[in-house]
């Protein structure tokens, strides 16, 4: 379990994204299968920069697996094509452990996800309040570029139209910039699977429901804390908001 | 000032105004804004009806055919109290007034919860406890509690084993039955009917995975997984188990075959086994053994046809009674399990023990989420309710407990009548006045439920300076809202207080005072006579 505080960092900056309030968008298009990698740089208010490691996301109909193959760690989303219900996957190798999440037990943490935003990193429905400024290319792809400010922060946002995804989001506050970059787009979603994915029979599996009787394994202990310091879990109501990352 | 008297009388007829033959100042003379339905003589008539159904009371010394525990998971005394508002809210009614089914038993007790090594404990030992007559170490099954942690070796758990309730029941030509809404391989459904000194070897793969942690050779740990106990009972065990429902069926199913309800899953078992196939072959197959996983099926059930039933309704643990789903792709309700389980076991004429957990009003606390444990505890009243009606009190006891309680407060001043997941209102001091929140000391509203510790915490952070959140009565009384905590905890956690226990029927009497939780097994023991 890392403890880096830029791992930490990347971690809520992109919670902080992608855990937007829960909307249906039953009208949004199918987006198409793509695995992207992604980086992540931050800047403090004394100018120093770090960059985080690269953060993958994998997107499927049906799944949508985001991972930090630097810490070996993955996220399984699976929606259930009859039922809409979200199923989460934890995966942390190195402990050679998967934390289990029903859809149940993500309603109780309310931690239900918007599926879309999940599989294009942020919701897109966020882009209806910023500014089209301008259009333009990548690789062959079309950009459309987004300005404005949301919560205080001015957000920049350069979005591949057809595939659904940020080419770039950069964040900004007087006293932190954060800056998400894609890096790679490949069509194919087999080889990211494959790696991110490798989990053996060995591993032990626990069901998040359990981890209240399992305060004294080191490794619940470690997760709860992580997520504690990502306040990784939101709260039903009265939310005093808060991210990691600003 | 030459007559300060009568002025001074002037003055009070003015403030004052006549009520009957008193007087009353004009301040409180308006109706009170809350208040019950009694009338004055209610109070009266209630507390003299309560003695007379005392003084009717007779030991009933019998042999007890039929035993039922029922353990709430979790479920403290304030569990039970802020579930039996809810319910009477529910009802239209105030809400305090009103009882949960098992709280008119004639006999009630405290239980003391504590095992061999832990103050405030896990469901392993405590059920231990009330199943064995033993208390025991954390996270142990019904072993003794020299049992060392980790001890995998099948013999030595053998010589330290100590016989359950269920298993003697099985010996004396009972019919038995487990039935949870947790994993029917969690702790405490388990304890009735596994050994083992890890309760979370549930399928064979953690026992794999435990080997290959510590460096032991694969295979090298002899004891079985709880799912393949259940499977591989002793022959009394074998006929006497007629029944055992609740979830966790991935930890029934080999790792090559997929989930019938979530088919991108499989099960976890690296032995190959498929133990639902072997419950039903190695039970007199097809035509007495039937295996189901929906509403459907378990509906399609005829107890009078059926020997031995297993039903898994979910991969992991039942769902919440909040979100389950009651269609046919569902969930049997508690209720619905108790109910075709007692079908079942009244055939054996020798009578039977039965075992129901409602597992996830645990979980629900856990979680900070108060709705969904009364929500749970609410159909487990219901479950008992169910229970009490199916048979004879004259020779069926039923024992109404919990394992261990949750640091779960129901707090402030609340008027009577006041949403329990509501926003506190207290009785305003002058009567007439309207309702209103109370405040904390920082002019903020808060709740009457909440918890000493969890995920509820929403205290500030560096960067936020607010301390408490401005709650809303739409937000508190919201199924996912978690309640306020104090102290910032991943996961709420148990509590050390007493639990109660509430008895009917043979030798429900010795049910009294303050117990150790471990006597619960020795009531049980002198009611069937063993």
């Amino acid at each position: 379990m890392s403890k880096n505080g830029l791992s930490l960092l990347l971690f809520g900056i992109i919670t902080s994204i992608v855990n937007g309030p829960v909307t249906a968008h039953d009208d949004a298009p199918d987006v198409p299968s793509m695995s992207a990698r992604y980086r992540l740089e931050v800047t403090d208010e004394e100018c120093r920069t770090r960059q985080g490691p690269e953060w993958w996301l994998i997107r499927e109909s049906s799944r949508v697996v985001t991972a930090i193959p630097a810490l070996d760690q993955a996220e399984v989303w699976t929606r259930d094509a009859d039922t809409g219900e979200v199923t989460l996957e934890r995966l942390f190798h190195a402990q050679r452990r998967v934390i289990e999440y029903t859809p149940g037990e993500l309603r109780t943490r309310n931690a239900e996800p918007d599926w879309h935003a999940l599989g294009s990193v942020l919701d897109p429905d966020s882009l209806k309040t910023l500014e089209a400024t301008g259009t333009g290319e990548w690789r062959g792809r079309p950009v459309t570029m987004y300005r404005g400010t949301i919560g205080g922060e001015r957000i920049e946002v350069d979005w591949l139209s057809v595939e659904r995804l940020p080419l770039r989001v950069d964040r900004s506050t007087r006293r932190s910039r954060s800056v998400l970059t894609l890096l790679a787009l490949d069509p194919s979603t087999q080889r990211a699977s494959d790696e991110v994915q490798r989990v053996t029979p060995l591993y032990i599996r626990l069901d998040s429901a359990d981890f209240g009787d399992m305060e004294s394994d080191p490794f619940v202990q470690a997760v709860e804390a992580l997520d504690g310091r990502n306040r990784r879990w939101a709260h039903g109501g009265g939310h005093v908001h808060a991210h990691a990352a600003h | 000032m030459k007559h300060p008297i009568v002025r001074k009388t002037c003055a009070l007829a003015v403030a004052f105004a006549v009520t009957g033959t008193s007087f009353v100042p004009a301040a409180f003379a308006a109706q009170p804004a809350t208040g019950g339905p009694e009338s004055v003589q209610d109070w009266w008539t209630g507390g003299q009806n309560f003695i007379r159904q005392g003084k009717q009371l007779y030991a009933n010394t019998r042999r007890a055919k039929n035993v039922i525990l029922f353990i709430g998971d979790g479920m403290g005394v304030s569990t039970v109290s802020a579930a039996r508002i809810f319910d009477g809210q529910n009802q239209g009614k105030k809400g305090e007034e009103h009882m949960l089914s098992f709280e008119t038993f004639p006999y009630v007790a405290l239980s003391k919860t504590y095992s061999w090594d832990q103050q405030t404990s896990d469901s392993a030992p405590t059920m231990t406890a009330m199943v064995t007559g033993y208390k025991g170490r954390e996270g142990q099954l019904s072993v003794n509690h020299t049992t060392t942690r980790g001890e995998c070796d099948a013999a030595v758990i053998a010589s330290k084993s100590l016989p359950t309730i269920l298993e003697q029941a099985a010996a004396a030509g009972k019919s038995t039955g487990v039935v949870s809404t947790a994993r029917i391989t969690h702790a405490t459904p388990a304890a009735t009917y596994a050994h083992t000194s890890v309760r979370d070897w549930e399928a064979d793969n953690n026992i794999r995975a435990f080997e290959a942690a510590y460096g032991l050779p694969a295979g090298s740990c002899t004891v079985k997984d709880i799912a393949a106990q259940l499977i591989d009972v002793s022959p009394a065990v074998r006929a006497s188990l007629k029944v055992a429902m609740g979830g966790g069926r991935s930890y029934f199913y080999p790792n090559s075959v997929f989930d019938p309800e979530n088919t991108s899953s499989r099960g976890v078992r690296t032995d190959g086994r498929h133990l639902p196939n072997e419950w039903v072959s190695t039970r007199g197959g097809a035509s007495s053994a039937k295996y189901v996983w929906n509403k459907a099926d378990f509906d399609a059930v005829n107890p009078a046809s059926t020997e031995h039933l297993l039903g898994l309704f979910e991969r992991s643990h039942m769902q919440y009674e909040a979100d389950r789903n009651n269609g046919p792709t569902g969930e049997p309700s508690l209720t619905a399990m108790t109910e075709k389980s007692i079908q079942m076991l009244k055939k054996n004429s020798n009578g039977f023990f039965l075992h129901v957990e409602a597992g996830r009003i645990d979980h629900a606390h856990h979680a900070g989420n108060a709705k969904r444990a009364l929500i749970d505890t609410v159909e487990f009243a219901k479950a008992i309710k169910k229970a009490y009606e199916m048979t004879d009190p004259n020779d069926t006891l039923i024992l109404v407990s919990a394992d261990h309680s949750h640091v779960f407060t129901i707090a402030g001043y609340p008027a009577r009548g006041n949403p329990i997941l509501g926003l506190v209102k207290e009785v305003p001091n002058v009567d007439g006045d309207p309702v209103e929140n109370a405040v904390d000391s920082l002019g903020l509203p808060y709740t009457t439920l909440g918890y000493a510790n969890g995920p509820g915490w929403r205290g500030s952070l560096p960067t936020n300076s607010a301390v408490r959140p401005t709650l809303t009565e739409a937000q508190t009384t919201a199924v996912d809202f978690l309640q306020e905590a104090t102290v910032p905890l991943g996961s709420e956690t148990h509590a050390g207080e007493d639990v109660a226990i509430y008895a009917s029927g043979p030798k429900a009497y010795l049910v009294r005072g303050v117990m150790e939780q471990n006597w619960i097994y020795h009531v049980m023991k002198e009611a069937f006579g063993f």
